[in-house]
């Protein structure tokens, strides 16, 4: 069975707009799905709602099954149950998705005492191998720093060490490395590709970024102005893209590459 | 939130510490001889034996009044309904306002748009008009005064809060505790509320400064504190009449309203710094 199921899951906003319209996918455990799109395209709508939860205003139709538990039509109790033992979220803006009052050792702690029960010497210990799994060195400075105090890339770290600190078997990445600095991107992206692997976290990415995606994914949808148009195997989506915009995305991407003297215009064949 | 290079920043941090220094001293003076008050005072309210409109000297600091009640005394009673008026005034519009505010913040939809227009409309409406309607109704006495003035100052806190709490609950640290299954009431405690405090903490502190001055304009116009109890307004307005044979019976309550208005505002400016970690200085 899988994990994430989502069937004609529809977003429409107040006024009745679509904002997203009959998307479907389906992660399974231990999977690593992409969705790829512009901004507007509804990707992190779809991605909210596979937790349930959507900005107010918003309204879903249609299925999504997370770990069995139908998170559009069950009661807000059963929602939260299961959002906390499954899935955890990577947002983009490490600023704001750390709580700037709190420091970082707190904010990692605060799931780790609530889902795991550990207090006083084992929840510290929790923590400092929290930071060290997302490759902090310093866990001490850095435990007791507040957000302002923290690099980008190191507040990102922060965030997913937050996110995995429960074990979670869905991470949903949320353009986790769209925010950082180039080198930093890589440096995040191998980190949550090992560390999903070691664990074997299913992931559900989403980018607006051709090449990130193929690092970490190996299926992948392609997502344009609300609605699903294109999915695959991710070589198979670079190598032949049918859809007229997947083929600009990978247009642009190679001619980037080539743009940069092509040195790894081949790695992206098939 | 938005970050500063550091050195601008330590100038300002330490000319707000300054504020804060200047304000606490000021207010700090008042309160000091306020509390002394209520121990001893250097003659009864209603002793009229000094004669009327006795010149400084004599045991009379500060003279006497047109009845032959001491100044100084009466400058200290004013003191203490100075500073109640401001401390119940904050108590009433901060736990009306925040509460208010806090479920203006959660509401959506046609209530979120009912909230803000209510609040505007409770907002056009002079802080000093509503209290003096409140006050025609309901008497003229201390209590009503500072329920009028808080009633007034909850509209704004409301309104300020509530703007916060949106801005709060739009930032992805509250998503991530949602996704993490942490429960409304806990989000509201430990994110919601301590976010927005430093601001709400800082507005309050400004409206008690507000709130002092507006029940001293009551007490002028004869709508605040009734006599014998002497509030700062009233103070000033009985002087008025003798303020070119006696000025310092207009001159000590003036100076005093100015000194502890001016020592509020400037602690609220510098306790923004205690309450805000990216402008505190990093261990």
């Amino acid at each position: 069975m899988s994990l994430l199921t989502v069937e004609g899951l529809s977003i429409r906003n107040s006024s009745g707009a679509a904002l997203v319209s009959d998307v479907s996918f389906a992660v399974a455990p231990g999977d690593r799905t992409g969705l790829i799109g512009e901004s507007g395209s509804g990707k992190s709508l779809s991605a909210l709602a596979s937790v349930g939860l959507l900005p107010p205003g918003l309204t879903a139709t249609g299925s999504v099954r997370l770990d069995g538990v139908d998170m559009i039509g069950a009661p807000e109790r059963r929602r939260t149950g299961v959002r906390g033992r499954v899935a955890s979220v990577v947002f983009q803006e490490p600023l704001t998705a750390l709580d700037p009052l709190m420091t970082a050792g707190r904010q990692i702690a605060g799931p780790l005492r609530r889902f795991q029960g550990l207090k006083g010497e084992a929840l510290r210990t929790a923590v400092r191998v929290a930071l060290e799994e997302v490759r902090l060195t310093d866990t001490e400075r850095i435990g007791k720093a507040y957000p302002h105090q923290l690099s980008g890339g190191q507040r990102q770290r922060v965030a997913i060490a937050m996110a995995l600190a429960c074990r979670p078997r869905l991470l949903i990445a949320d353009e986790p490395t769209t925010a950082l600095d180039v080198t930093v991107q890589a440096e995040i992206l191998d980190l949550l590709d090992r560390l999903v692997d070691t664990h074997g976290t299913a992931l559900l990415f989403i980018t607006h970024d051709l090449p990130v995606v193929a690092k970490v994914a190996r299926g992948a949808h392609v997502m344009r102005m609300g609605r699903i148009v294109e999915s695959g195997p991710i070589i198979d989506l670079i190598a032949r893209p049918s859809d007229p915009y997947t083929q600009t995305l990978v247009e642009s991407a190679r001619r980037f590459d080539a743009a940069l003297g092509g040195a790894e215009g081949d790695s992206s064949g098939s | 939130m938005s970050r500063r290079p550091a050195a601008p920043g330590r100038v300002v941090s330490r000319r707000r510490s300054l504020h804060l220094m200047i304000g606490l001293t000021l207010v700090g003076i008042l309160a000091a001889a306020v509390i002394v008050s209520f121990f001893w005072l250097p003659f009864k309210p209603d002793d009229t034996s000094g004669g009327r409109l006795a010149p400084p000297g004599g045991g009379h600091l500060l003279g006497t009044d047109k009845l032959g009640r001491d100044l100084f005394t009466q400058l200290l009673i004013g003191g203490r309904i100075a500073f109640a008026t401001g401390l119940g005034a904050v108590a009433v519009g901060g736990v009306l306002g925040v509460t208010g505010g806090l479920l203006a913040g959660f509401a959506t939809r046609w209530l979120d748009d009912a909230a803000a227009v209510a609040l505007d409309i409770l907002i056009a409406f002079p802080t000093l008009l509503l209290a003096i309607l409140i006050v025609a109704g309901a008497g003229a006495s201390l209590g009503t005064a500072i329920l009028a003035i808080g009633l007034g100052m909850a509209a704004v806190v409301a309104r300020l809060t509530r703007v916060l709490v949106k801005q709060v609950l739009a930032r992805d640290y509250i998503t991530a505790a949602r996704v993490a299954g942490v429960s409304w009431p806990r989000i509201v405690g430990t994110h919601v509320l301590p976010n927005i405090a430093p601001v709400v903490l800082v507005n309050l502190a400004l409206q008690a400064g507000l709130a002092v001055l507006a029940e001293a304009s009551l007490s002028y116009l004869g709508l605040g504190t009734p006599p014998p109890n002497a509030s700062w307004g009233r103070l000033l307005f009985e002087a008025q009449a003798t303020v070119l044979t006696s000025p310092l019976a207009a001159l000590a309550p003036g100076i005093a309203l100015v000194a502890l208005v001016i020592g509020v505002n400037l602690t609220a400016d510098g306790l923004r710094d205690l309450a805000d970690p990216t402008r505190r200085r990093s261990r």
